[in-house]
């Protein structure tokens, strides 16, 4: 049986690689990010992964509202990362990530075993929300993924215990997979964030919300989680928070345990979340 | 089906680079001619229409293209015209005069 061996949670801001690139010398309001995703590319590499399952949204272009899953598992053995605009405005690199897609299957499979109507790509493409998240913690990238993806940008989006149960669904079938790998599941997302709106770069739109969600991966409050996270409240901490459910996912994954360590690390731009929880539920 | 097409003609222009080069250089002329070429499911209201013609990121918004998308486009095509610390005040400005407008499809 396949064995989950780390949980973690964060960022996945592209300007954060336009300003600080691969981190070796970033400027000093960025120092705390830079080594929160050293410690936590620490703790991976300590769990020697054979496969990195990322949950990440796609920001409208693979996946557009002419063709919107909820939820979708990628199951390629390439997975092409960076679209030309994330070049033009982030100077993401062109990378081919190696995909795991026996596991995919495995996930796919019994995701809908267990109620959840995965939708399935053989041909799935990558953009930063799965790229900028690896290139900190697996540097070599090196590790291949499988992506599932999760429709946090094309309203109506699923609810928050939606995103808890896809997550207690991925860690039964990684669990009953019969692969014998060693999984770490990172879960690529946001704190209160606004991108294309009155209150965009300029900070976090909402430290009370940050200081909330934080402490409920902290403590582990996933009825208070799901009774905040609806749409509206999402949105009123910034028009792009909703990528915040990711980390639902990842709660789910764990069961809903207290996270080992949680931290939103404040710069330039909106504050970053650093969360790892409990392998063992 | 509006919006849809609101999106999808900004998305054709972020996304692949000959759009966003004819869209630069004739906003209005490459407008007309994608939405002479659209399906009907892609129909661009006249007002969405006179919006992108125009590259008026505080219509489109108000209109309830998508905000994310909406940014990315706007920097790919005003930017260099305007730098990108005038356009993000100048965005910032303009948007919230609308507040968050409905962006459902």
């Amino acid at each position: 049986m396949s064995e989950i061996v780390g949980i973690y949670g964060t960022t996945h801001n592209p300007l954060l690689w336009r300003v600080m690139g691969d981190g070796s010398a970033p400027p000093d309001d960025l120092v705390a990010t830079r080594d929160a995703f050293a410690s936590l590319a620490g703790r991976m590499e300590e769990a020697r992964p054979d496969t990195i399952v990322v949950i990440a949204t796609d920001h409208l272009t693979q996946w557009f509202y002419d063709n919107m899953p909820s939820f979708l598992v990628g199951k390629t053995s390439a997975v092409p990362a960076t679209f030309w605009n994330e070049e033009r405005e982030f100077g993401l690199p062109y990378r081919t990530l190696g995909g795991d897609g026996e596991l995919a299957r495995d996930i796919l499979g019994g995701g809908i075993e267990r109620g959840v109507d995965f939708s399935a790509s053989d041909d799935f493409r990558a953009d930063h929300s799965v790229l900028v998240p690896l290139l900190y913690l697996n540097p070599g990238l090196d590790i291949p993924v499988v992506c599932v993806f999760t429709n946090c940008m094309a309203a109506p989006l699923p609810p928050a215990e939606r995103f808890f149960q896809v997550g207690q669904a991925i860690r039964k079938s990684i669990e009953d997979s019969p692969l014998n790998r060693r999984v770490a599941v990172v879960a690529s997302g946001h704190l209160a964030t606004e991108v294309g709106g009155p209150r965009h770069f300029n900070g976090s739109p909402d430290h009370e919300f940050d200081e909330a969600a934080v402490g409920w991966m902290r403590d582990g409050e996933v009825d208070k989680a799901i009774g905040t996270l609806t749409y509206d409240r999402l949105r009123a901490a910034g028009n792009v928070s909703h990528q915040f459910l990711n980390f639902m996912v990842t709660m789910g994954i764990a069961d809903g345990a207290p996270a080992i360590s949680a931290e939103g690390v404040k710069s330039r731009f909106a504050t970053s979340p650093f969360f790892e929880w409990p392998t063992d539920s | 089906m509006s919006k849809y097409a609101l999106n999808a003609f900004m998305r054709d222009v972020n996304m692949d680079p000959d759009c966003h080069r004819e869209y630069v250089r004739d906003p209005a002329g490459f407008a007309a001619a994608w939405r002479q070429r659209a399906n009907e499911a892609c129909a661009l209201t006249d007002t969405e229409f006179e919006a992108l013609a125009a590259r008026d990121y505080g219509a489109i918004y108000g209109l309830g293209g998508h905000p994310y998308l909406l940014w990315s486009f706007a920097e790919a095509v005003w930017v260099p015209e305007i730098t990108r610390p005038e356009l993000v005040e100048s965005y910032r400005v303009r948007s919230a005069a609308h507040g968050y407008p409905d962006t459902a499809t």
